[in-house]
């Protein structure tokens, strides 16, 4: 396979997944939506993750800012969606980029705590701006007007899901283009020893603040997305528990690869709609046993161990 | 004119502990220098002084004239200064070819681009297969550099170092580690280095020391115990006593 | 003025002691031994609950209530350590925050199936309820709980970590796991005790504090960012650095709950976010003894 085949056929994965999934779940196109737009945010948190190598327990601070701006936009200034689908980034990258600002010389513990702290102080905030943000009752009643002005958002969420997934895979294409760039590049590198990065002259804080923007634009576009389609926005989504979420799902995807943390959020949300009669109890120990597991068993993830397993019947030595 | 390092009473400590002192180096272009010293004479430490991995604890460093002691690493570099670690630091999920490609992006100043285009994409892989050929590396390039043995690891080592076209190189013990097989193409590659370079070079291995340096720096307890050429310190006593002495026995 | 201001420091050192004694060993853990444990705050419910159970179901004594907490969090902590966390010492930062998320989910599941989801209250002798005269003020008794036993707690650690054996050998340990192993000290064994009674004082600081973070499922996702700023306001690795901060964070928080209830959360966490900017590493770094 050549290697225009090669990224053909990855372009194509998202609109075939897509078809098939409104093929095999007619009836589910919310929930559907709701996958892709769980999975853009998954990809932004992986930016951070995976290629940055840094944990983080506050990524909902830049979904939130994007859910609640674009919440805020479509009911006081215009119900359009692109345009709302852009305040929503810009204010998740504002969020991001300043924060960066604080955050981007510490790692490890320090770092983990201070994205803790912006966000409960982001979340507080807004939990006490009630005037503006409905406080813990959220935002709702948020009307969009129709895509591109031809489109109606239908009640079944039917072009929910296809806003959510092109987004996702316009998305999806500019970080495979972004990862192998020379920027994409250094930003591994600075993952694995930064310090030796700046032996050869590279800005390690500069290329972080970069790529920590980059990530809170998009987690702002899923929380715009979020917003638009569901029409309520709430305080879940600027909250620690929110972030918890979605670690789980791209670690158990598999961190570092953009294919994990899309694999993650599908399988995740699925295993998550389906178990959801069982009581949230019961779930939470299952996704505490799939952790603990993954770490010990998986430690690149479902999309690394399904990668092994293809190799193996290929024949070929592991990499 | 002004040397191109040059390192004035330098000292630092750690804790109550002098591992520099007073130390005063200059490095002209075209120098080529040799560091020796028994272990924990402080060699590294000076290494790490100059290219601003640590902070001095008194004294001043200087790049061409201008004091830089309270500058990064990161403006040392670009003002020309590269090193490479004696043990060696490579970027470990990287393959051969994308660790120099990481270099050669950082010293074209593209890191933050998020196209390559073709007149970068053309720059860096130039130098990249450039110093693939004088580390007789190319083909290894697309191995995971974990993969390899520890020797080629040094080589790549100093290969990183070479995409950068420094206008002083320091290198912290090159060929530690690599096999007697192999440490010629290290040599090599080092004595095909531009003359116009100043290179500072740590070494046990009193052969290539000769064999490379014009002059010699004997570091012991962190301060500069003797210095001259290689006839004058092969010919000082004291060196002998103290340094080439204990390496014969 | 006066009163309020003793009010606000007699609840805040109170406070500060339990943040403190739930903490203590969560330093030694991340900045000794190097091992990022988000599930720390489970061994303080687990304090609790066992606490409150050999009161209620047992009978037992509030002294003896207190010994059956710390030997349950030590106990378990113990356990896991040897199943699990020795395993994950040597793997990246990321690998050790995920295994210990889950270990939290789990724990929480597991309480709420075991305990029920709402509080439960560790039942207190009657010689600790009402209230204390200070001439100035009424204390209620059981303030003085946590007063007492964190103290003991910093004494113990003191002692323990400078005038025994094992003080001794942990410290050469996390200096230099090699040569300790070398010198004959069994490095696992040490690093499974340290562990265990960092989580025995955590069950402790679970009881002495059950008023204050009251005991739920819950318990150990909800103050985690509390037991985890202590840590790195105080400096990963520095014990009494840890007890400052306790004290520092507990204050704190107790004097926005008594000035500005709104603003409370948000000062604790504007105060963490200015220290660790600041300091990366925390007020009081750690430094090794040369
Ligand atoms: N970061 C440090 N902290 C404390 N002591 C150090 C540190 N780095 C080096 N040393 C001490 O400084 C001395 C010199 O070390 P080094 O420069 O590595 O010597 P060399 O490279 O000549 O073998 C040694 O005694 C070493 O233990
Ligand atoms: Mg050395």
């Amino acid at each position: 396979m050549t290697n225009l085949h090669r990224s053909i056929g990855a372009a194509a994965v998202i609109p075939l997944a897509a078809v098939a999934l409104a093929l095999i779940f007619p009836n589910q196109q919310a929930f559907l939506a709701q996958i892709a737009i769980t999975a853009l945010v998954v990809l932004s948190l992986d930016l951070v993750v995976g290629f940055a190598g840094l944990a983080t327990l506050g990524h909902a601070a830049m979904y939130g800012a994007g859910a609640y701006g674009a919440a805020l936009y479509a009911l006081h200034v215009w119900a359009e969606p692109l345009t709302g689908l852009i305040v929503g980034g810009l204010a998740g990258a504002t969020i991001a980029f300043l924060s960066a600002l604080m955050l981007m010389r510490s790692h490890g513990l320090t770092f983990l705590m201070m994205t803790v702290a912006i966000t409960q102080i982001l979340y507080e905030i807004v939990n006490k701006s009630r005037a503006v943000t409905g406080g813990d009752d959220g935002l709702y009643g948020i009307v969009m007007k129709p895509l591109l002005g031809v489109f109606e958002f239908d009640f079944y969420g039917r072009l929910a899901f296809w806003y959510a997934a092109v987004v996702l895979w316009l998305v999806f294409l500019l970080l495979r283009h972004i990862v192998a760039s020379p920027f994409g590049l250094t930003v591994r590198a600075v993952r694995d020893d930064g310090d030796r990065v700046a032996t050869l002259g590279g800005n390690i804080f500069g290329h972080r603040v970069a790529l920590y923007t980059l990530s809170g634009a998009i987690a702002g576009l899923a929380g715009a997305l979020s917003a638009q389609t569901v029409q309520v926005v709430g305080l879940h989504s600027l909250s620690v528990t929110f972030s918890a979420d979605i670690l789980v799902m791209l670690v158990m995807g598999g961190a570092g690869r953009l294919w994990g943390g899309l694999l993650g959020a599908l399988v995740f949300m699925m295993i998550h709609h389906y178990a959801a009669e069982i009581d949230p109890v019961r779930w939470m120990l299952f996704v505490g046993a799939i952790l603990v597991a993954i770490v010990l068993f998986l430690p690149k993830g479902l999309f690394g161990g399904l990668e092994a397993l293809v190799n193996r019947l290929r024949g070929r030595a592991p990499a | 004119m002004s040397a191109l390092l040059e390192t004035r009473s330098l000292s630092k400590s750690f804790g109550g502990l002098n591992v520099t002192n007073n130390v005063d180096l200059a490095i002209s272009s075209g120098d080529r220098v040799a560091l020796i010293g028994p272990n924990g004479a402080g060699k590294t430490t000076l290494v790490n002084l100059m290219s601003g991995a640590l902070p001095v604890s008194s004294g001043e460093v200087l790049i061409g004239g201008d004091t830089v002691t309270h500058m990064s690493q990161q403006d040392r570099a670009h003002r020309g200064l590269i090193r490479t670690f004696q043990i060696t630091r490579l970027f470990e999920s990287m393959t051969v070819a994308d660790i120099l490609r990481v270099a050669a992006v950082q010293k074209h100043k593209a890191g933050l681009k998020l196209r390559w285009g073709r007149a970068r994409t053309d720059l860096v892989e130039r130098d990249v297969e450039r110093v693939l050929a004088d580390i007789k590396m190319q083909d290894r390039r697309d191995s995971p550099v974990t993969l390899l043995a520890y020797g080629e690891q040094r080589l790549v080592e100093l290969g990183v170092a070479l995409v950068m076209q420094p206008r002083v190189l320091l290198l912290d013990e090159p060929a530690a580690g690599v096999p007697q097989s192999e440490s010629h193409i290290i040599m090599d590659a080092i004595e095909r280095l531009p003359s116009d370079l100043g290179v500072v070079f740590i070494e046990h291995d009193m052969d290539l020391v000769f064999r490379f340096a014009e002059r010699i720096v004997v570091l012991v307890n962190g301060g500069v115990f003797a210095t001259g050429t290689t006839d004058e310190i092969a010919a000082n006593d004291d060196v002998r006593a103290i340094y080439l002495g204990e390496a014969d026995e | 003025m006066f009163s309020l201001i003793a009010s606000i420091l007699i609840d805040g050192i109170a406070y500060g002691l339990v943040l403190f004694m739930v903490s203590v060993g969560l330093t030694v853990t991340l900045g000794l031994m190097r091992f990022v444990n988000l599930a720390h705050g489970t061994f303080a419910m687990i304090g609790g609950y066992a606490a409150a159970t050999a009161i209620t179901a047992l009978g037992l004594p509030y002294g003896l209530a207190l010994i059956c907490a710390a030997l349950a969090a030590g106990a378990i902590a113990y356990g896991l350590e040897i199943a699990l966390i020795r395993r994950l010492y040597h793997r990246p930062e990321l690998d050790q925050v995920l295994l210990t998320i889950g270990l939290v989910f789990m724990g929480i599941a597991l309480s709420g199936m075991m305990f029920g989801n709402s509080l439960v209250p560790v039942r207190l002798p009657e010689f600790l309820r009402g209230a204390t005269d200070l001439g100035f003020r009424q204390v209620p008794t059981q303030r003085f709980v946590p007063l007492v036993l964190g103290l003991a707690t910093l004494i113990g650690i003191w002692l323990l970590f400078e005038r025994t054996r094992f003080g001794i050998r942990l410290r050469a340990t996390v200096d230099n796991p090699r040569a300790a192993g070398e010198l004959g000290i069994n490095t696992r064994h040490i690093y499974a005790a340290a562990f265990a009674i960092g989580a025995a004082l955590a069950g402790l600081g679970g009881v002495a504090g059950a008023e204050l973070l009251p005991v739920e499922p819950y318990y150990p996702l909800k103050y985690l960012v509390l037991f985890l700023a202590v840590v790195a306001v105080g400096g990963p690795g520095n014990m009494l650095g840890s007890f400052v901060a306790a004290l520092l964070l507990g204050t704190v928080e107790t004097a926005g709950k008594y000035l500005a209830p709104d603003f409370a959360t948000i000062a604790l966490y504007a105060l963490m976010l200015l220290v660790l900017s600041w300091r990366p590493e925390g007020l009081f770094r750690r430094t090794s003894k040369t």
